[in-house]
């Protein structure tokens, strides 16, 4: 009887050890999170105004090129392509607007521009034309406003398709698949 | 309940606590340290990429803009992190700027990029000399491998 006893007591005690384990676990990330946070603010902020508007650029080029890398990504798998491409042209068109970084928009251009001929791409093959020609039209017009003299759509085509084949994920065939 | 089993559920709860909140923190952290590392690597090769294309593309005034947008930049990374040093990649900016200049037949404002380019590159070949057309030859072959 008493043995028994014991038993639920541990199992009970070895359940809210468990349960603590994982809750502190989850608490743990968030202080770290919030802590490190903290931590890299009031390090900017000591080292001066510099190292903020480094911090400010690194930032912002990080999310061009983690957008540019998604949208590469993407546009190699059609089904992934129409459903977020446009979502990333969207996130794209946000940064370039609120960019308060003036010597890294006509990157943000490049990229945007680009990311608008993968979709021309996508819905050229989808046989839309219509919505293709748009596309590439915003296209041409960030490359022409980029100095380049040669925006045709070949051109474009291709600076685009040499970006997506470095993503592009090899068909797996039957005998790399064994 | 007893008071043993208070303390018992107490404690498990206090150890659990504990263990799982130490190991988290610390992964955490470490995690990203490691991502704000790798993103501070990675970050400046939008601006590289897009010089480059537009070195290759774009029309003088552009294309320059461009290179000298990627050489103030990696200065500035430069000196708020010394600990990345970026003279190899400064030198092929301003020997990439030299070039087009040589394009536009302006060669007092070449031969001042050359004096740049020279100045970040001999650290790395410890204080060897590189003459001019050495390191544009150096500079050309690279870029032709990369079309």
């Amino acid at each position: 009887m008493k043995k028994g006893r014991i038993a639920v007591w541990f199992s009970v005690a070895l359940a809210i050890f468990l349960l603590s384990l994982s809750m502190g676990s989850y608490l743990g990330s968030r202080v770290a999170r919030y802590w490190y946070r903290h931590k890299q603010q009031t390090q900017i902020r000591s080292d001066g105004p510099e190292r903020a508007h480094m911090e400010s650029t690194l930032s912002r080029l990080n999310e061009v090129q983690y957008l540019q890398m998604f949208a590469a990504t993407i546009s190699s798998d059609k089904k992934l392509g129409e459903k977020y491409l446009l979502k990333n042209i969207g996130a794209l068109e946000d940064i370039e607007r609120k960019s308060d970084l003036q010597e890294i928009k006509p990157a943000i251009d490049f990229n945007l521009g680009r990311a608008y001929v993968y979709a021309a791409l996508m819905e050229e093959q989808a046989h839309n034309n219509g919505q293709a020609s748009r596309y590439m039209k915003s296209a041409q017009n960030l490359f022409q406003s980029l100095g380049w003299s040669d925006s045709t759509e070949e051109t474009l085509k291709t600076v685009a398709t040499r970006e997506l084949d470095k993503w592009r994920i090899p068909p797996q065939t039957k005998e790399s698949g064994k | 309940m007893t008071r043993a089993t208070k303390i018992l559920y107490f404690a498990a709860l206090l150890i659990g606590l504990s263990i799982g909140g130490f190991f988290s923190f610390r992964n955490t952290t470490r995690f990203l340290d490691v991502s704000h590392d790798v993103q501070r690597q990675t970050a400046p090769w939008v601006l590289r990429d897009f010089a480059y294309i537009q070195y290759r593309n774009a029309d003088h005034e552009h294309a320059n803009a461009a290179l000298l947008t990627y050489a103030n930049f990696l200065e500035e990374f430069q000196k708020t992190y010394p600990e990345n040093p970026q003279k190899g990649e400064l030198a092929v900016v301003y020997t990439r700027l030299a070039l087009l200049e040589d394009a536009a037949n302006n060669q007092e404002q070449s031969r001042t990029y050359m004096t740049k380019a020279r100045f970040w590159y001999s650290p790395i070949v410890g204080g060897r000399e590189l003459s001019d057309s050495e390191m544009k030859f150096a500079v050309n072959k690279m870029d032709a491998r990369m079309q």
